[in-house]
C-alpha cells in the first residue's frame, strides 16, 4: 500500500525537467543540424582543375588557423541558437537555479485527504470522498512534471499513505484509488504533527523539491476542525502548530462539505443484561439520533444473525434522539450478531450498528473460601446462595463450584466466567500469577475480605497486578455510631444501578460495622486502568472498587461476605440483608462484563484473543465486513498464545476462525463507528479563520478552478525562464549574423 | 564591309578554326580599328624604285613617277630596322587551364596572340622566331622574315600542348645564351613559377640587350576567384588536390595572387621589361598594341 521506493525520472534526479519534453526532444535534434550540414557540405562539392594552386595553397596555409577558429565559433553559435530554441520550446526548469533566477521550481504537493466517515455523505450521484478523489486527480494532472506528491489521511490516528514523494502521476493516483474510507473520525492536531514530520523528512531526503504545498480535501466537519480541546494550553499548542506550519508551506483547504446536510444514526446498541444465556430472553436496546432535521415514523429494524428479528418505529425531533428496545430469545449458545438498522440515508455508514452477543449455555462461577467455621460454614456460603438465587428455576443459568484456597492452583481457571474469593488469607506468587493471567484473559475476579485476610500479602502479591486498591487498616465502628452508611455515588456504576429508584431495598442502610480502608490511587500506575469506586461509605472510604485488568475485571469489596451472625465483632450483616442477592448479581454482572465488552469495539480498536501455547505460529482467519479474508499470526506472549488484528477500519461484523482446538473456534466481533462523525455540522471558513486558524494564512476554496490562481504564479515563473531563453536565441541569431558578416568580410 | 574588330574578341576567335585564320583575323581586326594604317606609321625609309612585276602589292605603286614616266614603279623601302622578334610561349600544364568565364584556355589565348604577332611581324618584314617551353625548351623556330616562315611558326604553335610543369628561370637563362641576335623577346606565359629565378632569367635576357615584353596571360577566375560553394581544387603541374570552402579563402587568395602579380610587375620594371596583363576574357588588341609601341621605341 505504501510507496517507499518510487524511482523518479532521470531529469528529476539531475535536477531539471521539461514542461514540453516532446518539443524539446524534437528541437534538440536540430541542434546537430549545423554539424550535419557542415559534414554534408564536405561530401557534396564541385570539382575544379586549378592552375594557380601555389597561391591557393599559400592562402590556405595562412588562413587555416583563422578559418578553423571562425568556423568553430560559427558552428558553436549556430548550435547554441538551436539548443536555446529547443530549451525554450521545451520550457525547462532547473532546480538549483529556480529560486535564484526566479525561474522554474519543483513543487512537493502534500495531499491531506479527510478519510473520516462523514466524507461518505452522498449528494447527487457521488460522495464527498469520491469528489475528493476526482479533485486529487485534477491536482495531479494539472501539476508539472517533476512535482512530487505525498498523501496523508486525516483520520484518528492519521495515516501516512504515501510518505516518500511520488513523481509518477499514475502510481500516485493508483495509491489514491486504493485508499478506503476509514469508518472513524479525524484528529486534526495529530494529522498536523504527521504533516510537519513528513515535510521535514521530504526536505531532508528530497532537497530538489524546493517548494511545498499542503492541500486539505475535507468537508470541514466541526468535529474535526473545531475540536473541543481539553485545556487552553492544548488549544494554544494547536494554534502554534498550525501557524508554524503555515510559515513553512502554503496551506489550502478545498471545502467539500454542504451546509444543509442532515443525518440519522444509530448511536448505541447494548444488551441490557450483563450476560446472555441460551434460552433466556435478553433485551437489546438501541439509541437513534437525528443530526439536523427530525423524522417521524422512522423505521428501526433488528436483525439477529442476518435475519430480521424485530422492527419498530420512532419519532425523532430535530436534533433529538430516541431509544428503542427489542427482546430476543437466543435459542442456542455461541456468538450471535445483532444488527440494528435504519432505512438508508445520505450517510449510510452510521445507519447500521452491531453488537456481538456471546450466548452461553450457563455461567460458571468458582467460589473460593478462605475460611471454614467450626460449624462447617464457609465464607462463600452466602455468595453461593446469592448466586444460586435465580429467576429461572427450570434451568440453572449460573453454575457455581465451591472450593478451598488450593483450588487457585489446582483448577483450570479458564473454564470459569468469574471467581469469587472470600476471606482468603494470603497468596503465594504462583497463585497471584494464576489469578493475574485469568483476569488478563477476560475473567472476572471478585474479592471479599475478612478476618483471615493478611493485607501485606494482598498488597505485595496482588496490588501490583490486579488489586484495584491498597488494603489499609481495618476500620472499626465508632461506639457512638450505629453502623456505617453506604453512599451509592448517584448509582452511576452498573453494580449499584439496579438500586436506583428502589429505595425500598434500603441499600444505604446495609449494616456494615468493620471494613478495610481501601486506598485508591489518584493516578493509575503505568499500564493500569483507573480504578472506579462503585460504592462508598458516606465518610468517603470505598466499599466496592472495580478495575479493568487486561480483558477482565477485578472487583474488590472492602468488607466480608462471610457468616458473622454469631460473632461478637461482626464485619457486617449484609448477607442477611435483603439487597445482598441484588448486590452479588450486580457484582457478577460487572465481573463478566469484560466478555461482552471485548467483542464489541470501536473502529480502529484491535481485535484479539488468547490461546494456548500449542497454537503459537498458527493463524487466525478473519473475515472482514468487506468480505476479505485476512490472517493474524498467533504469537507467544508469556506462557500463552495471543493474536491481534488491528485493521478494523470499517464497521461491521468481523468473524474470527480460530484453531480447531480453541475453546471457541468461531468468534465474532462487532466493530462500530464512533458517532461523533455522524454530526455533519460544519465550520464555516469565516468562523474557522476567526478561532483556531486565526492569523494563519489558509486559503479556503470550494472549486479547484479557484486554486488555479494559486498555481498560476509558479507557471508564470517558469515562463519567465522560457522567455529568457527565447531572448537568448534572438541575441545569438544577431551575433551569428554579425559574425558571419565580419568573417565573410575578412574572407 | 566585314567587321573585323569582332575577331579581337576571344569568344569569336574560339569559333574560328586554325591559327592562321585566327592570326589574320586578329591583325585585320586590329588594323581596321585604327585610323591610320600601322604600316604607314612605321619608320620605314624609302630606298629606291623598282619596276612593277605582276603580283606586287599595288599599294606601294609610286603614282607620281607613273604620272611622269607612265611606268609603274614600286617604292622600295629599306629594311632599316631588321627587327628580330622572338615569341617565347609557355606550354606548361598550367597554361591549359580554362575557366567557364573564358572562351579560350590560357594556352589557346597565348597561341592566338603569338600567331597574330607572327603574322603582324612578318607583314612588317621583320623576323619572327618562336620558342616553346615548359621545364625545358620544347621547340625553337629560328627567326626569319620570309613570309613563308609564318607556316612553320603556326605549325609549332598548334602542336604545342600544355602537359608538364614549368620552369621559367632556367629557360630564360638558356634563351639568353641561345638567342644571339638582339631583338624583341615576347614572353607569353602565366608565369606560375618562382619569381626570383624568373626575374634573374629576365635580367639575363636584358643583359643580352633584348627588349622584353612579358605578356602575363591569366584566366579571369584566377584573378577574381569567384567560387562560392565547397570545391575540390585539383592542382595542375603536380600540385595536390584540396577540398575547401573558397568563399572563406577568397580574400587570402586574392592577396596571394596580387602579391605575385605585383612582384612580377616590379621585377619587369626593375629590368626595363614591359609588362602586359592579358586576361583571356579580354580582346587581344592589347597584345598587339604593346608590341607595336615597343617596336616603335626599338626602331628609333
Amino acid at each position: 500500500m505504501f510507496l517507499s521506493n518510487t524511482i523518479p525520472p532521470l531529469g528529476v534526479l539531475l535536477g531539471f525537467g521539461f514542461l514540453s519534453p516532446w518539443l524539446f526532444g524534437f528541437f534538440i535534434f536540430t541542434a546537430a543540424a549545423p554539424v550535419v550540414i557542415h559534414l554534408l557540405n564536405r561530401l557534396k562539392y564541385r570539382e575544379v582543375t586549378w592552375a594557380a594552386m601555389e597561391y591557393l595553397l599559400a592562402a590556405i596555409q595562412k588562413s587555416t588557423r583563422r578559418l578553423r577558429i571562425e568556423q568553430i565559433i560559427l558552428l558553436l553559435v549556430r548550435t547554441a541558437i538551436l539548443v536555446c530554441l529547443a530549451l525554450a520550446v521545451g520550457e525547462p526548469f532547473f532546480e538549483q537555479l529556480g529560486s535564484a533566477v526566479g525561474g522554474s521550481r519543483r513543487v512537493h504537493r502534500l495531499i491531506v485527504l479527510d478519510a473520516s466517515y462523514s466524507m461518505a455523505y452522498r449528494r447527487a450521484d457521488r460522495s464527498r470522498f469520491e469528489r475528493a478523489r476526482e479533485l486529487i486527480a485534477q491536482i495531479v494532472e494539472e501539476s508539472n512534471i517533476g512535482d512530487g506528491f505525498t498523501l496523508v489521511l486525516l483520520a484518528d490516528p492519521p495515516r501516512v499513505v504515501v510518505g516518500t514523494p511520488v513523481f509518477d502521476r499514475r502510481d500516485f493516483l493508483e495509491e489514491v484509488g486504493n485508499v478506503r474510507l476509514i469508518h472513524g473520525g479525524g484528529d486534526l492536531s495529530q494529522t498536523l504533527s504527521r504533516v510537519d514530520e513528513l515535510l521535514k523528512s521530504v526536505r531532508r531526503e528530497q532537497p530538489k523539491l524546493t517548494s511545498h504545498e499542503v492541500y486539505f480535501l475535507t468537508d470541514l466537519g466541526r468535529n474535526t476542525w473545531a475540536p473541543e480541546h481539553s485545556t487552553a494550553a492544548a488549544k494554544n499548542a494547536f494554534r502554534q502548530r498550525a501557524k508554524a506550519l503555515s510559515e513553512q508551506v502554503a496551506l489550502a483547504v478545498i471545502d467539500l462539505g454542504q451546509p444543509d446536510a442532515d443525518n440519522l444514526a444509530v448511536t448505541a446498541v447494548r444488551v441490557a443484561e450483563p450476560f446472555a444465556v441460551a434460552g433466556r430472553q435478553v433485551s437489546v436496546e438501541a439509541d437513534v439520533r437525528a443530526f439536523g432535521r427530525g423524522r417521524s415514523g422512522q423505521l428501526v429494524e433488528m436483525l439477529v444473525d442476518g435475519k430480521r428479528a424485530g422492527e419498530t418505529s420512532v419519532d425523532l425531533e430535530t436534533s433529538g434522539s430516541a431509544s428503542v428496545s427489542f427482546v430476543h430469545d437466543f435459542d442456542a449458545p455461541g456468538d450471535h450478531d445483532v444488527e440494528i438498522r435504519l432505512a438508508l440515508d445520505a450517510l449510510e455508514i452510521d445507519n447500521r450498528r452491531w453488537i456481538s452477543v456471546p450466548v452461553k449455555a450457563s455461567l460458571k462461577v468458582l467460589c473460593v473460601s478462605g475460611q471454614t467455621t467450626s460449624l462447617g460454614r464457609r465464607a462463600t456460603d452466602y455468595v453461593q446462595a446469592a448466586l444460586a438465587h435465580q429467576k429461572d428455576t427450570q434451568r440453572a443459568v449460573i453454575h457455581v463450584d465451591a472450593a478451598a484456597e488450593s483450588a487457585i492452583t489446582d483448577r483450570e481457571l479458564a473454564q470459569y466466567d468469574a471467581i469469587f474469593l472470600c476471606n482468603v488469607g494470603q497468596f503465594n506468587r504462583g497463585e497471584a500469577d494464576q489469578l493475574h493471567k485469568y483476569v488478563q484473559r477476560g475473567g472476572g475476579l471478585v474479592i471479599f475480605l475478612g478476618d483471615n485476610v493478611q493485607p501485606e500479602s494482598y498488597n505485595d502479591r496482588l496490588l501490583g497486578k490486579l488489586l484495584p486498591a491498597r488494603l489499609g487498616a481495618v476500620v472499626t465502628l465508632n461506639p457512638a455510631e450505629r453502623q456505617y452508611v453506604f453512599d451509592p455515588l448517584e448509582y452511576a456504576h452498573s453494580i449499584v444501578a439496579p438500586f436506583k429508584g428502589n429505595e425500598q431495598v434500603r441499600l444505604r442502610e446495609t449494616p456494615v460495622y468493620r471494613y478495610f480502608r481501601l486506598e485508591v490511587p489518584e493516578e493509575p500506575p503505568k499500564g493500569r486502568h483507573p480504578a472506579r469506586v462503585a460504592l462508598a461509605f458516606t465518610g468517603g472510604d470505598p466499599v466496592i472498587v472495580e478495575e479493568k485488568v487486561g480483558r477482565g475485571r477485578s472487583i474488590l469489596v472492602a468488607t466480608s461476605a462471610g457468616d458473622d451472625t454469631n460473632k461478637p465483632d461482626p464485619w457486617n450483616y449484609m448477607q442477611v440483608h435483603g439487597n445482598f442477592v441484588v448486590l452479588v448479581h450486580g457484582i457478577l454482572g460487572a465481573a463478566v462484563a469484560g466478555q461482552l465488552e471485548r467483542r464489541n469495539l470501536v473502529v480502529g480498536e484491535p481485535l484479539g484473543g488468547t490461546l494456548g501455547l500449542e497454537d503459537v505460529e498458527g493463524r487466525v482467519k478473519i473475515r472482514t465486513p468487506w468480505n476479505a479474508v485476512e490472517q493474524a499470526i498467533i504469537r507467544a506472549e508469556g506462557d500463552q498464545g495471543a493474536w491481534n488484528f488491528a485493521e478494523t477500519d470499517e464497521g461491521g461484523i468481523y468473524a474470527a476462525e480460530l484453531p480447531a482446538n480453541a475453546p471457541s473456534p468461531n468468534m465474532t466481533f462487532a466493530v462500530n463507528v464512533d458517532t461523533k462523525e455522524s454530526d455533519l455540522a460544519r465550520i464555516e471558513p469565516e468562523e474557522l479563520r476567526g478561532d483556531l486558524w486565526k492569523d494563519v494564512p489558509l486559503a479556503v476554496r470550494t472549486q479547484w478552478q479557484n486554486l488555479e490562481e494559486q498555481t498560476a504564479a509558479p507557471i508564470a515563473q517558469r515562463n519567465f525562464l522560457h522567455w529568457w531563453l527565447l531572448a537568448a536565441t534572438a541575441c545569438l541569431l544577431l551575433v551569428e549574423v554579425v559574425l558571419a558578416w565580419f568573417f565573410g568580410r575578412h574572407a | 564591309m566585314e567587321n573585323y574588330q569582332k575577331y579581337l574578341d576571344p569568344r569569336t576567335l574560339a569559333k574560328l578554326q586554325g591559327l592562321e585564320v585566327r592570326a589574320r583575323s586578329i591583325v585585320e581586326g586590329y588594323v581596321s580599328g585604327v585610323h591610320r594604317s600601322p604600316f604607314h606609321g612605321f619608320s620605314i625609309e624609302f630606298a629606291e624604285h623598282r619596276e612593277y612585276v605582276p603580283g606586287d602589292d599595288l599599294r606601294y605603286v609610286d603614282w607620281k613617277v607613273y604620272g611622269k614616266t607612265d611606268k609603274i614603279y614600286l617604292k622600295q623601302f629599306e629594311e632599316e630596322t631588321n627587327l628580330v622578334c622572338y615569341l617565347v610561349l609557355d606550354a606548361s600544364e598550367s597554361m591549359s587551364y580554362q575557366s567557364e568565364a573564358a572562351a579560350l584556355s590560357k594556352l589557346e589565348y597565348a597561341k592566338c596572340v603569338g600567331a597574330a604577332l607572327a603574322y603582324l611581324v612578318l607583314q612588317q618584314q621583320d623576323s619572327i622566331g618562336l620558342v616553346t617551353f615548359d621545364r625545358q625548351i620544347r621547340s625553337l623556330v629560328r627567326a626569319s622574315s620570309n613570309p613563308s616562315h609564318l607556316r612553320p611558326i603556326l605549325h609549332v604553335l598548334e602542336e604545342s600542348a600544355g602537359e608538364r610543369k614549368t620552369s621559367t628561370g632556367p629557360i630564360f637563362h638558356e634563351l639568353a645564351e641561345r638567342l644571339k641576335k638582339r631583338g624583341v623577346v615576347i614572353i607569353l606565359s602565366d608565369l606560375f613559377d618562382d619569381v626570383a629565378p624568373m626575374m634573374a632569367g629576365l635580367k639575363h635576357l636584358r643583359h643580352r640587350r633584348h627588349d622584353v615584353i612579358v605578356m602575363h596571360v591569366l584566366d579571369p577566375w584566377e584573378l577574381d576567384f569567384p567560387f562560392r560553394s565547397t570545391t575540390l581544387f585539383k592542382g595542375l603541374e603536380e600540385y595536390p588536390q584540396v577540398l575547401t570552402d573558397p568563399r572563406s579563402l577568397r580574400k587570402a587568395y586574392l592577396t596571394e595572387i596580387n602579391r605575385f602579380q605585383r612582384e612580377v610587375k616590379r621585377g619587369c620594371r626593375a629590368n626595363n621589361a614591359d609588362y602586359v596583363l592579358l586576361r583571356t576574357d579580354q580582346p587581344l588588341d592589347v597584345a598587339l598594341s604593346s608590341y607595336l609601341s615597343k617596336r616603335m621605341v626599338h626602331v628609333r
